[in-house]
């Protein structure tokens, strides 16, 4: 009978959940404060944290070096900008100036419209290691990429300390450690986003990360129109098309981009996904649901 | 079996027990300078005793709170916050702490919180590998990988 500890703890604005076989606690302490490390670094509330430094800088205009980690960020982010053809863009967080998914109200689209100017990473000078803000009032935010970078340097962490067998979950994104000590994947269900009581899938995961964009844990419903909270840099306003996407790659932050890459995509994401070659798993908005090799077998149909 | 999450459930066959949160670190630095010679432990022990002024043998977050701010923890604490801080002493939320968790929480963290704000070369080249892997991604077209599922 397999042993396993799960240790939760507040991370991130999410619930954070190690679940390690055979585990010392120390190694939960240590994948905690890398998190936790990680949180005060980039944390765009956090009025000390790097990120936060940042854009004093970029509200005014200015340069200023960053560290090594922090370039490797950016390196990230830039990297995900080429890749999405300028859709996921780390400047895009200054729009929540104007949307708040909790108003119950869209903003007016005046609202959006002054922000517009602001946005785009091609607005940022990047020669590693400065950071030059040519234009006054751009903002950074780190939030579509640290949650997922922190689940990977976590499930790191754990294994440093040992750990073999294990899965660190952090806010629905998930980093395998290991497989289960008999060498079995880790089965893991992927939620139905028209019910999210049911689940559409169950795959297997023993190495690499799996992480899931959505529409439905935050949006707003007006007139009968849901609105999500990925939002569309060139317009301001939420993508529509897909419902969710599950993405498993090498890595949670790799999932995790391309998962949100694939939302921002909007109607062409399925084809864009399919181009990729990862495993991938996705729900329009009509509950039709489609993805790589056997998703689209009945099994996903009996899953659902 | 199923363990829920945000938009997953992990589901294993097997026992499972829960154990909450890891610990943490606080004002540890409010107490090291007045004894050089103490062991981090009763650095930790006597940093309690100052926090617990009615000596019940718990803290309340208000004592932490407050002992936090008065005392001038160093810059990795004060960037962590009194609160992130005790959330790690206190995970599971019971609104106190005992002085035996409140020592040995301190104290086996002390070293990971030292270098609360330091860069990570691993991180960094841990983020490299992602951005090769993202960029290179369908530049041979579709591989065929799969999900895995199972029905």
């Amino acid at each position: 009978m397999v042993k396993i500890n799960r240790f939760s703890f507040p991370a991130m604005g999410s619930e954070c959940s190690l679940h390690l076989c055979d585990a010392d606690p120390a190694a939960a302490q240590a994948a905690e404060a890398e998190i936790l490390r990680i949180e005060c670094r980039y944390s765009r509330y956090r009025p000390d944290s790097i990120l936060s430094q940042i854009n004093r800088v970029a509200a005014v205009g200015g340069s200023l070096e960053v560290d090594e980690e922090t370039a490797a960020l950016i390196d990230y982010a830039f990297a995900c900008y080429r890749k999405s053809g300028g859709l996921f863009d780390i400047t895009t967080g200054l729009l929540r100036r104007a949307w708040n998914f909790s108003s119950g109200r869209t903003p007016v689209p005046e609202e959006i419209e002054r922000l517009m100017p602001l946005l785009g990473l091609d607005k940022i000078r990047w020669r590693r290691p400065v950071l030059s803000f040519p234009v006054p009032g751009v903002e950074l935010d780190l939030g579509g990429i640290g949650k997922e970078y922190a689940a990977d340097r976590a499930a790191a962490a754990c294994a440093e300390a040992g750990v073999a067998h294990g899965l660190v979950e952090l806010g629905g994104d998930i980093c395998a450690i290991g497989p289960q000590p008999d060498g079995a994947p880790w089965l893991i269900s992927i939620r139905n986003p028209q019910d999210t009581g049911e689940s559409l899938a169950v795959v297997s995961l023993a190495a690499g990360g799996l992480a899931t964009s959505g529409d439905y844990e935050r949006c707003i419903t007006v007139d009968g129109w849901r609105y999500g909270h990925i939002l569309d840099p060139r317009t301001g306003w939420p993508v529509n098309g897909l419902a969710a996407v599950s993405v498993m790659a090498e890595s949670c932050l790799v999932a995790g981009s391309i998962s949100t890459i694939g939302m921002l995509k909007g109607a062409v994401g399925p084809e864009w996904l399919a181009g990729l070659g990862v495993a991938h798993l996705w729900t329009d908005g009509h509950g039709v649901t489609g993805g790589s090799g056997m998703l689209l077998s009945q099994e996903v149909c009996s899953a659902a | 079996m199923p363990i829920s999450a945000v938009q997953s459930i992990i589901v294993y066959q097997s026992m499972h027990m829960e154990i909450s949160g890891a610990g943490a670190a606080s004002a540890a630095h409010a107490a090291s300078g007045a004894s050089p010679a103490m062991s981090p432990t009763q650095k930790m022990s006597n940093l309690f005793d100052q926090i617990d002024t009615t000596g019940s043998g718990t803290i309340t977050q208000s004592q932490f709170a407050q002992a936090f701010q008065q005392l001038n923890p160093p810059a990795s604490f004060q960037t962590a916050g009194a609160d992130a801080v005790w959330s790690q002493l206190d995970p599971s939320g019971t609104g106190s702490v005992s002085a035996p968790d409140f020592t040995s929480g301190m104290t086996s963290l002390m070293k990971s919180l030292r270098g609360w704000n330091a860069d990570s070369p691993a991180g960094a080249q841990a983020l490299g590998q992602s951005a090769n892997t993202l960029e290179g991604l369908g530049a041979a077209g579709p591989s065929g990988s799969s999900l895995n599922l199972v029905a």
